[in-house]
C-alpha cells in the first residue's frame, strides 16, 4: 500500500483569537500534531465575520505561523463553526421493514435515514451537521439494525443548520489563503470529542465551551450528541459586566477579571479590597473583592441558566451522570465548576484533555482546535478506508499547492 | 423485497457552497500560493509537452529513417587520443597496442576490448578508457615497475630478457632506459609456466622487491653488487639466495627484517671477503664461509667487529666446518 500523508490545518476563528493546528495524517489512521499558530482575532464578533479583510489578515497570519512551525504547507482545512445563527432541530423518519422475513436490509436503513434528513429548511439556511441518534427498531434502541428482525425502523437526526451567508463568510476567509475547507465542524462537537469519553457520552454528559463571545454546548446521551447550541454569552461579557459595574474600561476590567473574578462568591469579608493595578500609580484604585466576585458569579449563573433553558426538558440530572465538562478560554475562571454544578444539579469539572495531548496544548482554550483534528480523524476513519492516491487526487493536490 | 423510496428533497448542505475564489479576494499569501500552484501546473504541462514532442520526434524518425536515430553517434569520428601514464610507455606504444581501425567513430569503439589489448602485455597494471565527446579517447594507464630481469629461452630460440614486477607478473618491457635495466639483478631458480599469451605470475617476487627496496635505501653500495637473485630455495626454506660481485652466496631469510640482515652483511664484509654468508639463521648467528682458509694454529685470531649497535665482540669459532659465528 502506498504511504499517503496529508497535512490538515484545524482552524478556529474565535472572537478573541484565531488558533491553528497542523496535523499530519498518515494513512488516515494516525495523527501527529506538527505545527501551531495563534493570532489575536480581529473583525470577528460573537464568532461571526463582520470585517472580512481584518478577519482574513488575522487568520492568514495564524496559518502562516503554523505552516512555518510545521515546515510544510497545509493541504486542506477543518474549520470550526460557531455563531448564534446556528440552530438545531430533531427529525425522524420511519419505514416498514420491506423483507417478508422482517430482516432489516441496507436499503431499509438508507430509506429511513433519507426520510429523517429530508426536512426542508427556511430560505437562506443550510445544514452544517446531521447527527444521527440510535435507531429504533419496533421501539427498542439499536445502534446498528442491519440483519436484525423487526417490523418498523425509525431513524432520528439532530440537524444543525445556520445562515448561508455567515457560513460562506467563514469559508471564504480560508479560501482567501487558497486552501480548501474539507470539513466544517461545530465547535461544540469538536470540544466535546476531546472532553468526553465514549462512556461519558453513553451515560450522559454536557460539555460547555466558553469562548470570548459565545458559549457552545453539546449534550450527549446514549452515545451520541442529542442537542447542540450556541449562547451569545462568553468570557467577554464577564469583562463587560465588570466594566459597567465598576466603571472601568475593557482593558482595565480584563486583568481584574483574570485576577479576582470567580464563578461563585467565596469572599466572606465584604471589606476586603483589591487594587486595580497594584502599582500605586495615578489612576490606581481599590475595589471590594466581594463586589467583583458578585458581578462575575451573577453572570456565570445567568450563563448556565440560559444554557439550561435552551436544553429544555431533554436535559435532566438523572440522564447526565457523567456531569458537566467546562472548556474554552472562559472556563479558566475559578469557581465556575461550582456554579455549573449548582445550576445543573450534576457534578461539574474543568475538562481535561486526554493524556496523549502534549503539555503546551492542554490549555482549555485549545480544546476546540484539538478536537477538530480528533473529530475529523475519527469521522474520516469511520467513513472511508485508506485508499491508494488516485491520479485525480494528485492533480487536486497540485492545484492546491 | 425491499423497495426504494424516491429521494425526498434534501436540504442544502454547506458542502454545496462553491469554494472557488478570485485572486482579488485572496490575501498576498493566498495569491503567492496560487502563483505557485499555477507554476506547478505550467511546469507539468511543459514537461508533458516536451516528453510528448520528444516521443513524437523519435517515432517520426523511426518510421521515416531509422538510421537517423543512431546517426549522432556515428557522426563523430575519432580524432584525438589523450594518453596519461605514470610509467614509461608513450603514445606510440598505446596507438600500436590499441590498433584502432582507421576512421572509427568514438561510439563504435569497443572499450572493454581495447582495455584488454592494453593489459595483454603485462606492463600495464590498470587501463581506464574514457570517451571524451565529441571525438577524443582518453587513456589513463598505471604501469608495473620491474624488480628483476630474467632470461628465458623457449626451445632452441635465442634467450630473451624479460622483466618481473613486484606482483610476480612477467613481461617483456617496453620503453625502459637500458641503463636502468642494467641495474636490475637477474632472477634465477624459477620456472616460467606459460599461461594465456604470457606466463603465470611468479611467487616470492614481493619478498625480493622488499629486499631490493630495503637495500636501495639502507645499503646502496651492497645492492650495486647484487648480480643474481635466486628463488630456488624460496618455497622449501623460505630464503632468498643472492649472488653478488663480492660474495658468491648470500642467504637472506624472511624471518628477520632485511635491514638488520643487510647490516650484518655489511659487518661481515668489513672483516674480509667471504664465500658464503648465511643471514637466514636468525638472531645474531651469522654462519660465514671465508674465502681464504682458516688462520694457522697458534695464531691468535683477530676479533671481529660487532654488528652495529650490538655492543658485543665476536670471535671466530674453531669448528671443523670452517664456519664462524658472529
Amino acid at each position: 500500500m502506498i504511504s499517503r500523508t496529508k497535512f490538515i490545518g484545524a482552524v478556529e476563528i474565535g472572537t478573541a483569537k484565531v488558533s491553528v493546528l497542523i496535523g499530519e495524517f498518515t494513512q488516515a489512521r494516525s495523527l501527529h500534531i506538527i505545527g501551531v499558530g495563534e493570532c489575536p482575532s480581529r473583525g470577528i464578533i460573537k464568532g461571526t465575520v463582520v470585517d472580512f479583510p481584518a478577519a482574513s489578515e488575522a487568520t492568514h497570519k495564524a496559518l502562516i505561523e503554523a505552516e512555518r512551525s510545521a515546515g510544510t504547507r497545509i493541504d486542506e482545512v477543518y474549520l470550526a463553526q460557531t455563531g448564534v445563527h446556528l440552530e438545531g432541530f430533531y427529525n425522524e423518519g420511519a419505514v416498514n421493514v420491506a423483507a417478508a422475513d422482517n430482516l432489516v436490509s441496507d436499503l431499509d436503513i438508507d430509506n429511513a435515514c433519507r426520510l429523517a434528513k429530508s426536512k426542508n429548511l427556511p430560505a437562506g439556511r443550510m445544514v452544517v451537521h446531521h447527527i444521527r441518534r440510535p435507531f429504533r427498531l419496533d421501539g427498542r434502541l439499536v445502534p446498528e439494525p442491519i440483519h436484525l428482525v423487526g417490523q418498523r425502523l425509525e431513524a432520528g437526526y439532530w440537524t444543525v443548520h445556520g445562515l448561508e451567508t455567515r457560513i460562506a463568510d467563514n469559508i471564504h476567509v480560508i479560501r482567501g489563503f487558497n486552501v480548501k475547507v474539507t470539513e466544517l465542524i461545530l465547535s461544540s462537537l469538536a470540544a466535546g470529542a476531546m472532553m468526553t469519553t465514549p462512556e461519558d457520552r453513553q451515560n450522559g454528559a454536557l460539555v460547555l465551551d466558553i469562548g470570548a463571545g459565545t458559549t457552545d454546548f453539546v449534550y450527549y446521551r446514549d452515545g451520541t450528541a442529542q442537542l447542540t447550541g450556541v449562547v451569545p454569552v462568553g468570557g467577554g461579557h464577564f469583562t463587560n459586566d465588570l466594566g459597567l459595574g465598576l466603571r472601568l474600561t475593557e482593558a482595565q476590567a480584563e486583568p481584574l477579571k483574570l485576577r479576582f473574578g470567580r464563578g461563585t462568591v467565596a469572599v466572606k469579608d465584604r471589606s476586603e479590597k483589591v487594587w486595580l493595578n497594584g502599582d500605586f500609580a495615578i489612576g490606581d484604585r481599590q475595589f471590594p473583592r466581594h463586589t467583583i466576585e458578585q458581578i462575575t458569579a451573577a453572570r456565570a449563573t445567568e450563563l448556565f441558566e440560559v444554557v439550561k433553558k435552551k436544553l429544555g426538558p431533554a436535559f435532566t440530572p438523572e440522564r447526565c451522570t457523567a456531569g458537566v465538562s467546562l472548556t474554552g478560554g472562559g472556563a479558566k475562571l475559578p469557581g465556575l465548576d461550582e456554579a455549573a454544578a449548582r445550576v445543573f444539579g450534576v457534578p461539574a469539572r474543568l475538562g481535561e484533555a486526554p493524556g496523549w495531548v502534549s503539555e503546551n496544548l492542554r490549555d482549555p482554550g485549545s480544546s476546540t482546535v484539538l478536537g477538530l483534528l480528533h473529530y475529523g480523524l475519527s469521522s474520516r476513519s469511520g467513513q472511508t478506508p485508506a485508499r491508494r492516491a488516485s491520479p485525480a487526487a494528485f492533480f487536486k493536490k497540485l492545484f492546491a499547492a | 423485497m425491499s423497495q426504494f423510496i424516491a429521494n425526498p428533497s434534501a436540504p442544502r448542505s454547506w458542502r454545496d457552497l462553491p469554494q472557488p475564489v478570485t485572486p482579488r479576494a485572496m490575501s498576498r499569501e493566498g495569491r503567492k500560493r496560487l502563483v505557485l500552484a499555477i507554476g506547478n501546473v505550467v511546469g507539468l504541462v511543459l514537461l508533458l509537452g516536451a516528453t510528448g514532442w520528444g516521443l513524437y520526434e523519435i517515432r517520426a524518425a523511426w518510421e521515416t529513417n531509422p538510421a537517423r536515430l543512431i546517426a549522432p553517434a556515428d557522426s563523430a569520428p575519432l580524432r584525438g587520443l589523450a594518453v596519461h601514464t605514470d610509467g614509461v610507455l608513450d603514445r606510440a606504444w598505446v596507438e600500436t597496442a590499441l590498433a584502432l581501425p582507421a576512421g572509427a567513430s568514438l561510439m563504435q569503439l569497443d572499450l572493454p576490448q581495447l582495455q584488454q589489448r592494453l593489459l595483454a602485455g603485462g606492463q600495464v597494471r590498470t587501463a581506464v578508457l574514457t570517451r571524451r565527446y565529441p571525438d577524443q579517447l582518453a587513456v589513463a594507464l598505471q604501469e608495473r615497475s620491474p624488480v628483476v630481469r630474467l632470461l628465458a629461452q623457449a626451445g632452441d630460440g635465442a634467450p630473451r630478457t624479460l622483466l618481473a614486477a613486484r606482483d610476480g607478473v612477467v613481461y617483456s618491457g617496453n620503453g625502459y632506459a637500458p641503463e636502468h635495466l642494467a641495474t636490475l639483478p637477474f632472477l634465477d631458480g624459477v620456472r616460467l609456466v606459460p599461461a594465456g599469451g604470457g606466463f603465470a605470475p611468479l611467487a616470492g617476487l614481493d619478498a625480493v622487491a622488499l629486499l631490493l627496496d630495503t637495500a636501495r635505501d639502507a645499503a646502496p653500495e651492497l645492492l650495486r653488487g647484487f648480480r643474481v637473485v635466486s628463488l630456488a630455495r624460496f618455497a622449501a626454506d623460505r630464503v632468498i639466495v643472492v649472488q653478488s660481485a663480492d660474495v658468491p652466496e648470500i642467504v637472506f631469510g624472511l624471518r628477520d627484517d632485511f635491514a638488520v640482515q643487510l647490516a650484518h652483511l655489511a659487518s661481515v664484509l668489513q672483516r674480509g671477503p667471504a664465500k658464503s654468508v648465511n643471514l637466514a639463521v636468525g638472531g645474531n648467528q651469522v654462519p660465514v664461509v671465508p674465502e681464504d682458509p682458516l688462520p694457522a694454529a697458534g695464531r691468535a685470531p683477530a676479533p671481529l667487529a660487532a654488528p652495529p649497535g650490538s655492543g658485543r665482540v665476536f670471535f671466530p669459532s674453531p669448528n671443523p666446518s670452517n664456519q664462524r659465528d658472529i
